[in-house]
């Protein structure tokens, strides 16, 4: 089958979870034989073909050059100018615009924008753009599906849709509510909602997504699918050797540090935790709006001498934090999958989720928690540092579970649903 | 039909508090009082009162041709005692009738007897005391926790005086007898072992317990038929084994167990031409062949090893320390601290701790309230690290 996929990050640029679940979907849905055209809303052209190295989420190499040739051959990756990232608020992107467009002394962490004067003055004008660039490709491509991935590809793909009748599966790895919480953008919730009522059927990342789909959206419930996203072993082919005598016990936390990932709940939790075990180490790593607001409340705390914030993380640093740490915490608001507890875990990594995370459909093995019960949360940190027993059970048996949390499957399951459209 | 030795068992764990790292050294309180006087609420009013009214009558009617046994632990006593005293009152008058036999056990349905022989025979003692005052009778018979049995044990179990010994149904110790044969431990010289029959005591459980199962009217009639289909053999006894706390999570509509045992003894009696026997009547049965086991074997999972209370880390954690405490604890003559110490012993509380996700007929006795035995072990740990605190020395 030709696959004509609209997404907005893919490796090597990409800034959470999203880019790692296209790579691997569209690495093992091609597998089945079928040929994928994936278009990518990027100012920078993708490297050439042989030099392009693929990294994951984790930032570890992935296949070996052969068959990173072989797969590029397969994939059709094409790229439509923009600065959509899967991430962006309305607030964010005026700010990337000023740096792209500016005099160039602001400086975004960002490398896949290019100054240009062709962006839209505003992220619903951009998504607009973006959709026209996708009707464009739609007519030029030869194609059976149309699959979308999240709400900025959506106008993109109902154009296709409707300038060539093809069928379209759309694919929800987050709703606005979970990027927003309360505060949610109606114009984005619109698109969401339009994107999956055109849809012939839309894939949710866990049940957690699907009902937020069913309840908040009012799709009918019998053309959603859940397919739980997954991890690859090969994410942990590099062994990190930490030093083998460590004073301190270190707790982390890792991801956008932004409220939808709880990490002001993270860092009340902490301070109760060093009431009981004051030799402990917290480390918060990633970067996002609340970072300031995270720093200073450290200090307000007086624990700056127990808490380090690394900033941004990728590839082999990544790797390393998580060797690092004797317990990964995602504490969550809204979570639709949530793949870095499992990415920890291949690191031996013991977790404790958020109730409100998907993740915790595909993976038993790890503690969960109420977000907002920060006494609870300290409660368990404690527990897996004091109790080395717990740690070992809970990797023993997670990396059973992991074994079968395996994109090949994800891979299958969208096949049966692509060969049900396509006759 | 050979005879039938029913006996209906009655254990309810005391629910633990929610308690949290930050509870350590604060608070020593550790059983969740209202939880357990609703569980307990429940299996009297749902279970066990009625049960009993029914048995009684039963009891009465058929003289000694219906009989039936009763396996209590202490710690259900105690909580009976404390927050239902009329039920102990139902006891008194099923053991009045002279048609009821109650087992020893060891008092806290604990894992003793795989930790410490001291604590197992301490415990086992005391649950004598207890049926002996409550009824007036001292037990004949004995019956450990999830049936462990070890040659070893038997020998101990000799020692204190019983006569009977229950044993699981494990191939591995049987071989190809019949569960139905009475046998002797081989390191024994009186003690004489009955084999629970384990197979179809879960699938009597079944039977009440799953309303969609393929052969529900759990009627006595099919029962009685069911019984003769899969113990054709002639002699030995047919041992059987019930929970009654099982019932006590029923729908309260749900009168199947009722009119089972309403129907019972007519079924089996007049019907059948059964008779019934209590464990120790089977005193005058000789033992067919010597049975041994070095190894402990136990009825309730399919492996017939410690597994669900002891297969994991989290488990074996819990366990070693709560039983390196026993010379600390015995050491300083703290009644009230011994006490403590085993009721944290209660088998249940490392059932709920077990992470194999495959359920095991028979096995879960009462569901903990914990969301998975990740928690489970939390609570627990931060209870014995408080308890082991307080202790002096």
């Amino acid at each position: 089958m030709r696959i004509l996929m609209f997404g907005w990050e893919f490796p090597p640029h990409i800034s959470g979870g999203l880019g790692t679940a296209c790579y691997e979907l569209t690495r093992t849905i091609s597998r089945h034989g079928n040929k994928i055209t994936f278009v990518v809303p990027r100012a920078e052209k993708p490297a050439r073909k042989s030099s392009v190295q693929l990294i994951s989420a984790v930032g570890v190499p992935l296949p070996s050059s052969s068959s990173v040739e072989e797969f590029f051959q397969s994939l059709n990756l094409q790229t439509a100018d923009s600065i959509l990232r899967p991430y962006l608020t309305e607030e964010e992107y005026s700010r990337a615009l000023r740096s792209t467009s500016g005099d160039g002394t602001e400086n975004d962490r960002s490398n896949v924008m290019t100054t240009s004067s062709h962006y839209g003055q505003n992220l619903m004008a951009e998504v607009a753009r973006y959709s026209e660039i996708g009707e464009e490709l739609a007519v030029k491509e030869e194609f059976d599906i149309i699959h979308a991935h999240d709400w900025m590809t959506f106008l993109a793909a109902i154009r296709a849709k409707r300038a060539t009748g093809k069928p379209l599966v759309v694919h929800i790895h987050a709703v606005e509510y979970d990027r927003s919480g309360d505060s949610i953008n109606g114009g984005i919730f619109e698109i969401e909602k339009m994107g999956m009522e055109e849809a012939d059927h839309v894939i949710a990342v866990s049940h957690y997504t699907r009902n937020l789909i069913l309840s908040q959206y009012g799709i009918s419930p019998e053309k959603v699918s859940v397919v739980h996203n997954a991890v690859s072993r090969h994410q942990a082919t590099r062994l990190y050797h930490v030093p083998p005598v460590r004073k301190n016990k270190t707790v982390l936390f890792l991801g956008r540090i932004t409220s939808q990932k709880g990490p002001d709940y993270f860092i009340e939790a902490a301070a109760r935790v060093l009431e009981k075990m004051p030799d402990v180490m917290f480390v918060m790593a990633g970067t996002g709006d609340m970072l300031p607001r995270m720093i200073e409340r450290v200090g307000e705390l007086r624990l700056g001498t127990h808490f380090h914030f690394t900033g941004f993380l990728q590839g082999h640093d990544v790797e390393r934090m998580y060797a690092m740490s004797d317990l990964y915490v995602m504490p969550s608001v809204s979570e639709p999958f949530g793949l870095s507890p499992l990415e920890a875990m291949i690191y031996d990594v013991p977790v404790i989720l958020s109730k409100q995370a998907g993740v915790n459909e595909v993976m038993p093995h790890a503690l969960t928690v109420d977000f907002w019960n920060v006494d609870d949360i300290a409660n368990k940190i404690l527990a897996v540092l004091k109790y080395p027993a717990l740690s070992r059970e809970l990797l023993r048996n997670g990396r059973k579970a992991l074994r079968s949390i395996r994109w090949e499957v994800a891979a299958e399951r969208i096949q049966l649903i692509y060969n049900k459209l396509a006759v | 039909m050979p005879p039938l030795c029913l006996t209906l068992d009655l254990h309810q764990p005391a629910h633990l508090k929610h308690y949290s790292f930050f509870d350590i050294g604060n608070s020593a309180s550790y059983e969740d009082e209202s939880k357990t006087t609703e569980a307990l609420n429940q299996l009297a009013s749902q279970c066990v009162l009625p049960s009993t009214h029914i048995l009684l009558k039963q009891l009465k009617e058929y003289g000694g041709d219906f009989r039936i046994a009763f396996l209590i632990s202490g710690c259900t006593i105690d909580q009976f005692e404390r927050y239902k005293p009329e039920v102990l009152d139902t006891f008194k008058a099923l053991s009045d009738t002279g048609y009821v036999e109650f087992l020893a056990s060891p008092y806290y349905h604990s894992l003793a007897a795989s930790f410490s022989i001291q604590e197992f025979r301490e415990q086992t003692l005391l649950h004598h005391a207890r049926i002996l005052e409550l009824t007036g009778t001292a037990p004949a018979a004995f019956r450990n926790t999830a049936l462990i049995y070890r040659d070893d044990l038997a020998s101990e179990v000799e020692t204190l005086g019983y006569q009977i010994l229950f044993a699981p149904s494990s191939e591995r110790f049987l071989g190809k007898r019949s569960p139905c044969g009475v046998y002797r431990p081989t390191n024994c010289s009186t003690l004489k072992l009955l084999v629970n029959n384990d197979p179809l005591s879960i699938d009597m459980a079944r039977r009440f317990t799953h309303s969609d199962s393929p052969e529900t009217p759990s009627t006595s009639a099919g029962f009685a038929r069911w019984i003769q289909q899969a113990s054709p053999a002639r002699g030995g006894i047919i041992n059987l084994s019930l929970d009654l706390g099982a019932f006590s999570r029923r729908p309260p509509g749900d009168t199947g167990l009722f009119q089972f045992l309403d129907k019972l003894p007519e079924t089996v009696l007049l019907h059948r031409k059964g008779t019934f026997l209590t464990p120790s009547q089977a005193v005058s049965l000789r033992p067919t062949a010597l049975l041994s086991s070095k190894d402990f074997i136990t009825g309730e999972c399919p492996g017939h090893d410690l597994s669900p209370w002891m297969g994991n880390e989290m488990q074996q954690d819990a366990l070693n320390a709560l039983y390196l405490l026993e010379p600390r604890i015995k050491g300083c003559h703290d009644q009230a601290l011994l006490r403590t110490w085993r009721l944290l012993q209660v088998s249940d509380y490392f059932l709920s701790m077990n992470t194999r996700s495959e359920s095991l007929p028979g096995t879960p006795r009462s569901p903990m309230p914990y969301e998975s035995p990740y928690d489970a072990y939390i609570n627990y740990m931060n209870i014995l690290t408080d308890f082991s605190e307080r202790i002096p020395g």
